[in-house]
């Protein structure tokens, strides 16, 4: 079957495509939607922050026409947020001046040499909660200055249980009531994902251990940590904590426990607002409360969440970013922003505002949790940390591997990752 | 079919020049896939000879990354992880080949609402494998409604085999239809005067199924399998929405994604998607010379 010649002029058409291919390609390295009308300080921070973070802007840009603030919204997924921070911090770029950091970003951010050091008294001052300003630190200096925070306290039904139990041992000593009333009677977050690590660290910490110290050496490898993972492991072996629950995350656990199927429940300060709104949803509104997380034998511990301000350290416009880092950070701000998300910031005075706390029972446990905690592990390699935790942690509640193994095989394994970064 | 016009050398010549034209032609797409893929590939498996140091530049350490995952301290989960991968094609391929081919025989029988049943079968294949991983992740909950129909108790995400088979299940549900269609395609290019001449012999159904349909549907058969085998090689979405490899669910994918972009290791991350790299390659290798030789070289003189 013969086929004519292709004519002259679909060969040039051919040749003119592929020189457009190639200048396509190359022409869209350069022009990205950059121009915010004439800002010169760039915020990225994920959609998910919650507040009004548009109109804070609104308000600093109009009393500071000269360091003009543009937002750039991140991914909801801290995965995603970090990765999109990352690219930009490790390309120099500057593109973005002001980041809204995790709290266990910092250690690596700033060894990694992406951040600019901050004043410790202008931005870390005896203003904010002390527990905040720790994830702004690393090796002694202040990286990030301290803004959304927030720890896990222990809620309970409170129609149920008279005395909230302050120990491990007291709240065993509840769940027959879990028992009669068929509900189970702990849960947290044991799915294996970053929520494992915090409850990891809570519970090891609330046992007296740690899993990296303030050295950076790694010390998971003892009784107080196997202890702490000896009350999750045995609470699922004995049926206190659902097998369930080796899928919750924060979600879950707060649908179960508004479903009244839990007595007993680690959460954040969120599920507090979540579980008290009036509707069908929940079956527990007025029936809870909440309490500082018990320990073995004592109080115990909680760990630390939450956002920081960070200046990079490739930002053009420093002194403009400081001064929006700090408008942000700002007590009325900070007020504000705690009435419309009802989550807990890092202004400590704020607490004592009568008016706001009144409408805002959960604060005031928060902050009464506030005052005992430890952070997550801080190292530059928390990634690889935190996988190694959430791995061998998952392998020992689902019975994989016994406490023992768990926490030896966790030691080395974090020797080798934190290997060569040890130490101030 | 036309019989040539032309003599052979007129015909030679116009081969060439159509030859320069496809080359033309494919200029742009070959420029397109230097730049996205050559060229990372490249520089992924240049910078595997280095370190992943904090606040240093990276130095040359040779084949130490590959040590590390082949028979070093990372070697456990490595060989998990490849295990994992090897399992879920096995499994999830063979299911799928064989649903696959049953789909496939029935919508190619003509009845009424054919178009229907074709349409609602390529559904799940049409979803994003995301959107079809957070589905099933919802539907495997403790309180979900597989749990609820089957009246079980199973926690899918609580032990190591009800995570593997959730995720096996949820991708041969999602890549059967596409096996199927890739079938449908070619039962429906075998020509019915076949089955009838073999009906008259007095051939069985099974017979004409042994002998004229497998046979003739095979190379149609072995794209699908081809296909999904690479394609199930680099498994990442599905577990990684579904269970975020809890429970021995890591796939190769994921231990590179987690260390590449997640550790920030580009040079552990590059060895690792290397390897990876390699060994699906291997694996098509083996498969295009063991399944299908002919599949991609139609005998010459096929008239077309």
């Amino acid at each position: 079957m013969g086929r004519p010649r292709p004519p002259a002029r679909i060969r040039t058409a051919a040749a003119a495509l592929a020189a457009l291919a190639l200048t396509g390609a190359a022409g869209c390295a350069g022009s990205l939607p950059d121009a915010g009308e004439g800002a010169v300080v760039t915020f990225a921070v994920t959609r998910a922050s919650g507040g009004n973070m548009a109109g804070i802007i609104e308000d600093f840009n109009e009393a500071n026409p000269d360091a003009k603030v543009r937002l750039v919204h991140l991914a909801a997924d801290a995965d995603a947020q970090r990765t999109a921070m990352v690219q930009d911090l490790q390309a120099r770029t500057g593109r973005y001046d002001v980041l809204y950091t995790d709290a266990v970003w910092t250690a690596e951010f700033a060894a990694r040499g992406w951040l600019e050091p901050l004043d410790a008294e202008r931005f870390a001052g005896s203003d904010i909660l002390p527990a905040a300003a720790e994830t702004g630190m690393y090796r002694g200096r202040l990286y990030a200055a301290p803004f959304a925070t927030g720890t896990g306290m222990l809620y309970y039904r409170s129609d149920l249980v008279e005395d909230p139990p302050t120990t491990w041992e007291e709240l065993i000593e509840g769940c027959p009531i879990a028992e009669a009333e068929g509900m189970d009677c702990y849960a947290g977050q044991l799915s294996r994902y970053e929520g494992l690590t915090v409850n990891a660290t809570e519970a090891i910490a609330s046992a007296g251990g740690e899993i990296i110290d303030e050295r950076g050496r790694v010390v998971v490898d003892s009784a107080e940590a196997r202890a702490g993972l000896g009350f999750l492991v045995d609470g699922l072996r004995e049926g206190r904590i659902p097998r369930a629950a080796l899928t919750y995350m924060e979600d879950e656990s707060r649908l179960a426990f508004q479903r009244g199927e839990l007595l007993f429940m680690r959460n954040w300060a969120f599920a507090w607002p979540a579980m008290q709104e009036p509707g069908p949803e929940s079956e527990v509104q007025g029936r809870f409360d909440a309490v500082p997380l018990p320990g073995d034998g004592g109080p115990g511990t909680g760990t630390l969440g939450g956002n920081n301000l960070a200046l990079s350290a490739y930002s053009g416009h420093k002194e403009e970013a400081l001064r929006f880092i700090e408008y942000l950070q700002s007590e009325s701000v900070q007020r504000d922003w705690m009435a419309e998300t009802n989550t807990p910031t890092s202004w400590a005075s704020n607490y004592g505002d009568e008016e706001l706390m009144a409408g805002a029972p959960h604060l005031v446990r928060q902050y009464a949790a506030l005052q005992s905690v430890q952070p997550r592990p801080v190292s530059p390699r928390y990634n690889d940390v935190t996988n190694a935790v959430q791995r061998h942690v998952h392998a020992a509640l689902t019975g994989e591997k016994s406490v023992d193994e768990a926490v030896t095989d966790l030691q080395e394994e974090l020797e080798t990752a934190v290997e060569g970064v040890a130490g101030p | 079919m036309s019989a040539p016009s032309a003599s052979a050398r007129a015909r030679r010549g116009e081969r060439a020049a159509e030859r320069r034209l496809a080359f033309w032609l494919l200029v742009p797409a070959l420029a397109a896939l230097g730049l996205v893929v050559a060229y990372p590939v490249a520089s992924a498996v240049y910078r595997s000879f280095f370190d992943d140091p904090i606040g240093a530049e990276p130095s040359f350490v040779g084949l130490a990354n590959y040590a590390q995952a082949l028979i070093g301290h990372d070697r456990e989960e490595f060989y998990a992880a490849l295990s994992n991968t090897v399992f879920f094609t096995a499994v999830s391929v063979v299911l799928e080949t064989l649903i696959g081919l049953g789909m496939a025989l029935v919508m190619h029988r003509a009845f009424r609402g054919r178009g229907i049943v074709r349409a609602a079968v390529l559904l799940p294949w049409a979803l994003p494998t995301a959107v079809s991983a957070v589905m099933w992740g919802w539907m495997l909950q403790p309180d979900g409604i597989v749990n609820a129909l089957t009246g079980a108790e199973v926690v899918w995400g609580g032990g190591e085999w009800p995570a593997k088979w959730s995720i096996v299940f949820a991708e041969v549900w999602k890549t059967a239809p596409f096996v199927a269609i890739l079938i449908l395609a070619g039962l429906q290019t075998i020509p019915p005067h076949l089955y009838e001449a073999a009906a008259m012999d007095g051939a069985s159904a099974w017979r004409r199924f042994t002998s004229i349909t497998l046979p003739l549907a095979k190379p149609a058969l072995v794209v699908a399998v081809l296909f999904r085998t690479l394609d199930a090689l680099r498994m990442y979405d599905l577990p990684q929405i579904l269970t975020g490899g809890a429970n021995d669910t890591a796939t190769l994918s994921m231990l590179v994604v987690q260390a590449a972009t997640g550790e920030l290791k580009q040079g552990y991350g590059g060895a690792l998607s290397t390897i990876t790299f390699l060994f699906v390659f291997g694996c098509a290798f083996l498969l295009i010379r063991t399944l299908g030789a002919n599949v991609f070289r139609p005998a010459e003189g096929a008239s077309r």
